[in-house]
């Protein structure tokens, strides 16, 4: 069944659609990844233009982060200081991440950039996870004990807040400057942000992690809701049909994919979903490496 | 399908009969042209439309027909390679370039005109004047107006093509032109001309709109024309869906 996607401008089948929902949602519900960062590069495989690509994104991030964050919010998982901390930074990262878009896109460069961005990212992301799954199976009976946290140089900042939740006293500079760079991400790549934050939240800031998961959902909605409202303002490049349907398929994926993460040894399929993040990265290298068939291109020029 | 073109066929024997039956006003016209239908929907089912364009000439000459519009700057860009990868860098900017031009005529178009008349009307897609807003490359620019006209040709904007125009009778003709699935929206110009040894003797304007309709046209528009309303309901929907489905599978 076919259905045309009113600001992405093309046709595609209903059901490649959910089922591209619902194959991410089930990976994001086994690893507990956020899944934007493969929902991006597959649409624009697909023939979404990157940009709305990009912007449908950020409205899907909302849709699919929301119920998690309030299952964490019952549960009294949600650090809202440092929430807010974090979040403050994002909202101008992702306002002027929205902004440098916009002028990109009217250079006619965002294409390049944002694939430049998942190329790096992906590579990065892929490489440590599959370096973790790697590890973990080697030394699967090898378990280290941790301290709740260490005290480094980043505990010498100034502006110190008490964060009750989260049992700690720290300065609140580094959250912000996290909160503004995941704002960028946010608005340039459409994804959460989770993988880079929940690592800052935990070896950084030193966090207990009971509480990490549901701050970060919680950031990630606000963050999100942010770049995709402003996405819509500036660049018209939030395709709501595209982000209903997707959302239906990832809500739904998340289920299965969550009861099947229980039930498995995660090392090996997080080495296999290294290995996808890595051949969808690999993708869009190629793509910026090789000779394009005609090297001229003709847009209509971005009116103001 | 099959009452539309019907009644398309109906309203053009009606239209016909009428221009046939008043000679006395084509007497004072050389031409007289009209276009089925001025008003073209696209809808989320569409796949391509035909218009048709008739008329009567009184006079004797061949008659070409030119279907061109929305008329918009395009900024044409030439990559190039930078550390290994390709990057956007040479561009200019046309102005007025029609995203679609298609065109007809009673006989091969060289035994109508001269290649300099044909410049000097814009008969053909490689006779549309091109001229630069600003231009960012040290090359030469024709390889850049080459370029518009590859792209667009290599959607089906620019038809290949000259479509067949038939007479009658010496007098009575009719064009079909093609619009294809990806037909831009906006305001097209049919110009019909009467021409004899390259001469235009006359020249007649018929005017048709290409506009989305439907549910996704009124997504579209409204996108674009209330951005932060649309954006604040995208968002209300993302958090409802979100919700509900985080809800309905709880209780399972």
């Amino acid at each position: 069944m076919e259905i045309y996607l009113p600001i992405a401008e093309i046709s595609t089948n209903v059901f490649l659609l959910l089922g591209l929902g619902g194959a991410i949602g089930f990976l994001s519900g086994m690893f507990g990844v956020g899944g934007g960062f493969l929902m991006t590069p597959l649409l624009i495989f697909l023939g979404v233009p990157p940009t709305v690509a990009v912007g449908t994104g950020t409205n899907l991030i909302v849709a699919s982060s929301v119920s998690g964050m309030m299952a964490h919010w019952r549960r009294g998982n949600v650090d809202f200081r440092m929430g807010a901390l974090l979040f403050s930074g994002g909202i101008g990262g992702s306002w002027l991440g929205v902004s440098l878009f916009k002028a990109l896109r009217e250079a006619g460069q965002i294409d390049l950039v944002i694939s430049l961005f998942y190329v790096v990212f992906l590579t990065i992301v892929g490489g440590l996870m599959g370096f973790e799954s790697v590890r973990a199976a080697l030394r699967r009976n090898a378990r280290r004990r941790r301290k709740a946290h260490q005290h480094n140089w980043f505990h010498g900042l100034p502006l110190k807040l008490r964060f009750r939740r989260s049992k700690l006293y720290v300065s609140a500079l580094p959250p912000v400057i996290v909160g503004f760079l995941m704002g960028l991400l946010a608005a340039f790549m459409g994804v959460g942000g989770g993988f880079i934050m929940i690592p800052v939240m935990i070896y950084l800031i030193g966090m207990p992690t009971s509480v990490v998961v549901g701050t970060s959902l919680f950031v990630i909605v606000v963050v999100s809701t942010v770049s995709s409202f402003a996405h819509a303002v500036q660049n018209h490049n939030v395709d709501i049909i595209l982000a209903l349907l997707l959302a239906l398929g990832a809500v739904i994926g998340a289920q299965y994919g969550s009861r099947f993460g229980q039930r498995i040894q995660g090392e090996y399929l997080r080495g296999l979903l290294a290995v996808m993040v890595l051949a969808v990265g690999g993708r869009l290298l190629y793509g910026l490496v090789a000779r394009p068939d005609d090297l001229y291109s003709a847009t209509l020029m971005v009116m103001r | 399908m099959m009452l539309r073109r019907m009644l398309l066929n109906l309203t053009i024997l009606a239209l016909v009969s009428v221009a046939l039956s008043a000679p006395l006003a084509a007497d004072n016209e050389p031409l007289v042209v009209d276009l089925l239908p001025e008003r073209v929907e696209v809808d989320s089912s569409f796949t391509g439309s035909t218009v048709i364009l008739f008329g009567v000439k009184t006079q004797p000459g061949d008659i070409i027909v030119t279907l061109r519009g929305p008329e918009a700057p395009v900024v044409v860009r030439r990559k190039r390679r930078v550390a290994g990868i390709w990057v956007n860098r040479d561009s200019v900017a046309f102005r007025d370039v029609p995203q679609y031009y298609a065109m007809a005529a009673s006989r091969p178009i060289d035994e109508i005109m001269e290649a300099k008349a044909l410049d000097r009307n814009q008969i053909g897609t490689g006779h549309i004047l091109l001229n630069t807003i600003w231009t960012r490359t040290a090359d030469e620019v024709d390889s850049f107006r080459e370029a518009v006209r590859r792209t667009r040709a290599e959607e089906g904007l620019y038809a290949p093509e000259i479509g067949e125009i038939v007479v009658i009778d010496g007098s009575l003709f009719r064009a079909t032109l093609t619009l294809p699935a990806n037909v831009p929206t906006g305001d097209y110009v049919a110009e019909t001309i009467l021409v004899r040894d390259s001469e235009v003797l006359s020249r007649r304007e018929v005017h048709l709109t290409v506009e989305k309709s439907g549910i996704s046209a009124e997504i579209y528009n409204f996108a674009r024309g209330q951005g932060a309303l649309y954006g604040l309901i995208a968002i209300a929907a993302a958090l409802v869906a979100g919700w509900v489905g985080g809800v309905a599978f709880r209780k399972n």
